[in-house]
């Protein structure tokens, strides 16, 4: 479905990325855990189509076609979802209005027809409650005075609501208690699949508990170093990824502590 | 002879009032004549260019065949050339009366309202007083609510004539309504609008500038507000290549509240400009100014506000902010909060920006299948809708959102 090869992207003249491959398959739920820095978030914004970033070479493909000359709202038409690290809040747009907005114009640029009000409403409460977000919330100003928790509802709301190919999320777990994050959680699994993959970033191993991936990425200084099965998050969890910056360094073989070589 | 002069002698006949309001039109003349236009550097007008105003306009009344805009529940008094025309102008509730101004006019000079402040548009306001050809006298009886909103349609007026106008409302005490201004006019449109809210009155005043495009706009508010009155006023600023909008308000009364806010949309090479003077002169008065700009093509926005706490006027609790967002390279915004206080004991704030659209804010909506356009002219939207949403009558409101959102269309690609 998603398939990324060799990847370089700049910010400015910094590389972060430097040579990043990457196979998704239809129905998958991937992983990418990495250190601080590695070039997580800017994979995401890449793949959305982020302009800031300067790719130097490499490809991204959908479904056998490459959305590397399409724009941000091209891809999301396309079927590309990036739930946002940092939501952003915009005053004068309601929650309601932006999120119409958005599906009907994915829907207009398939060629389909636009959701109604009334279908929009009703969907739009059922999904909701998915994600356990309060529906008062659909007649705010986007994301104004939201708690960190109930932005991230709505990112996740807004992918059901869209129903992507693919869905990035950058760090969604990210300043959720406990109970949010299984709540989370749940809606993302509602949305999972077969003709729909994810791929998750995250530091943590408890949002991917609940998310079982099927495949784990150990991402550093901008490469993918290592790939393995879901029991890599705990191997990441215990050990860090000292070992793997480690190793690099002194040009070996990555590979995780207690692993065959 | 100034050209206004020969306008002046030209029209005299047709000015309303007849002979025995020529002594005082008379003297206004000479006022604006002695007064001169304003230098260039005039603090006044510093920001504004006033080179279409250099030549005179004709004082000749115009034929109007427009169409003429109504907004749909309200009470729509219509105005032509500022004449009331009551064959378009809809019934009045009770509590409310509307008088001409014209049938005062052969009475004396219009009469300001008692502690009126001063004019922030010298010295148009003596042009105006020379010209003053129609306007209306709005009163709302004491202790009366007036539901369905009073909007006052002014239309007509042609390029290179000139169309002079007084507006002076009065809410008696404990009165309450809401009185909209909506202009629709060509040509140069001078227009005075006094307020007077008596004590626990409250007044919504809303004015909705969507002149022609080659129009020039001049407005002179003069608010007076009395003990715990309360003022609200929301200008929209869409149409003319040149509008100012003075507004001087004071707060003569204990307890008042003045809550003021605006947003102006500028193209082309429109020059929006809002010049505020906030008077507390009262004790424990409250004031909130909140406007925003969006400036596209080589337009230019202008906020110029001083905050002015008399000696008399302690305890007072007042913001003014201003943000704009500029849309191209050559649109320019000035923006000028200012402060002047004489008294201990006060609560002053004030926030002023001028940037671009937020590129977050758009990767976000693009991020969502949005395109570009359509991001941009939601966010713009967005950000008048802030100030549109301040509006508390709902068929107002709507009506304001639709021209906002005929503007967008027509402006923000």
């Amino acid at each position: 479905m998603i398939h990324i090869s060799d990847l370089k992207a700049n910010i400015g003249e910094t590389p972060i990325l430097k040579g990043l491959s990457l196979d998704i398959e239809p129905g998958t739920v991937h992983a990418i855990m990495g250190p601080n820095a590695a070039g997580k978030s800017t994979l995401s914004k890449v793949v959305a189509g982020h302009e800031d970033y300067d790719v130097k070479s490499g490809d991204i493909t959908l479904n056998g076609e490459s959305i590397m000359e399409l724009s941000a709202e091209e891809r999301a038409q396309k079927g590309i979802f990036m739930s946002f690290q940092y939501p952003v809040a915009i005053p004068g747009i309601s929650t309601a209005y932006f999120v119409r907005t958005a599906v009907n114009a994915v829907r207009t640029a398939n060629g389909e027809e636009e959701m109604d009000a009334v279908t929009f409403l009703k969907t739009a409460r059922e999904r909701m409650k998915w994600v356990g977000m309060d529906k008062a919330l659909l007649n705010r100003p986007l994301n104004v005075g939201f708690s960190g928790g109930e932005k991230k509802r709505n990112e996740i709301f807004q992918l059901a609501m869209l129903e992507p190919q693919f869905a990035i999320l950058d760090e969604t777990d990210s300043g959720l208690d406990i109970d949010a994050l299984r709540t989370v959680a749940d809606g993302v699994n509602k949305m999972r699949d077969p003709k729909r993959s994810f791929l998750v970033i995250t530091h943590y191993q408890r949002l991917l508990d609940y998310l079982k991936p099927d495949v784990v990425h150990v991402l550093v200084d901008g490469r993918i170093v290592y790939t393995g099965g879901f029991e890599l998050v705990h191997t990441l969890e215990e050990h860090g990824y000292g070992w793997a910056e480690e190793q690099i360094k002194n040009g070996e073989p990555v590979c995780p502590p207690g692993a065959e070589a | 002879m100034s050209d206004w002069r020969a306008t002046f002698v030209a029209n005299q006949e047709t000015f309303v009032g007849g002979a025995h309001a020529l002594a005082w039109r008379e003297d206004a003349l000479a006022a604006f004549e002695d007064a001169g236009m304003p230098r260039p550097k005039a603090h006044a007008w510093k920001h504004t260019p006033l080179k279409a105003l250099k030549t005179a306009f004709n004082a000749a009344p115009v034929a109007y065949s427009g169409t003429t805009p109504r907004i749909e529940g309200a009470v729509n008094i219509v105005l032509v050339g500022g004449v009331v025309d009551p064959s378009q102008s809809d019934a009045l509730p009770e509590g409310v009366t509307v008088t001409s101004l014209q049938a005062n006019l052969s009475m004396g000079a219009p009469a300001l309202p008692t502690d009126a402040p001063a004019t922030l548009n010298a010295p148009f306001d003596t042009l105006n007083k020379a010209f003053v050809n129609g306007g209306t006298v709005v009163t709302v009886a004491k202790n009366s609510t007036i539901e369905a909103p009073i909007v006052l349609v002014h239309v007509g007026g042609a390029t290179g004539h000139a169309v002079h106008v007084q507006n002076h409302i009065r809410l008696e005490r404990s009165a309450k309504a809401t009185i909209v201004e909506l202009w629709a006019m060509d040509g140069l449109a001078n227009a005075l609008t006094t307020t007077d809210t008596a004590d626990n009155a409250e007044l919504h005043h809303i004015v909705l500038q969507n002149n022609g495009p080659e129009a020039l706009f001049l407005a002179d508010h003069r608010h007076v507000l009395g003990r715990n009155a309360r003022v609200f006023g929301t200008s929209v600023a869409l149409g003319s290549l040149l509008a100012r909008v003075g507004v001087h308000t004071r707060l003569n009364g204990e307890g008042a509240e003045c809550d003021l806010s605006g947003v102006y949309l500028g193209h082309g090479s429109q020059h929006h400009d809002h010049t505020l003077r906030m008077e507390h002169k009262a004790p424990n008065c409250t004031s909130n100014q909140r406007f925003r700009g969006i400036l596209g093509g080589k337009s230019r926005g202008v906020f110029s506000s001083l905050l002015v706490v008399t000696e008399t006027g302690v305890k007072a609790d007042g913001t003014q902010d201003n943000r704009n967002v500029l849309l191209s390279e050559t649109a320019r915004a000035n923006s000028e909060p200012m402060l002047e206080i004489y008294t201990d004991d006060v609560k002053a704030a004030h926030g002023s920006a001028i940037g671009k659209l937020d590129d977050e804010a758009l990767f976000y909506m693009r991020a969502r299948g949005i395109d570009a356009s359509t991001a941009r002219r939601m966010l713009t939207g967005g950000i008048a809708r802030e100030i549109i949403a301040d509006i508390a009558d709902e068929a107002i409101r709507t009506h304001a959102e639709t021209l906002v959102e005929a503007w967008l269309l027509e402006s923000v690609a």
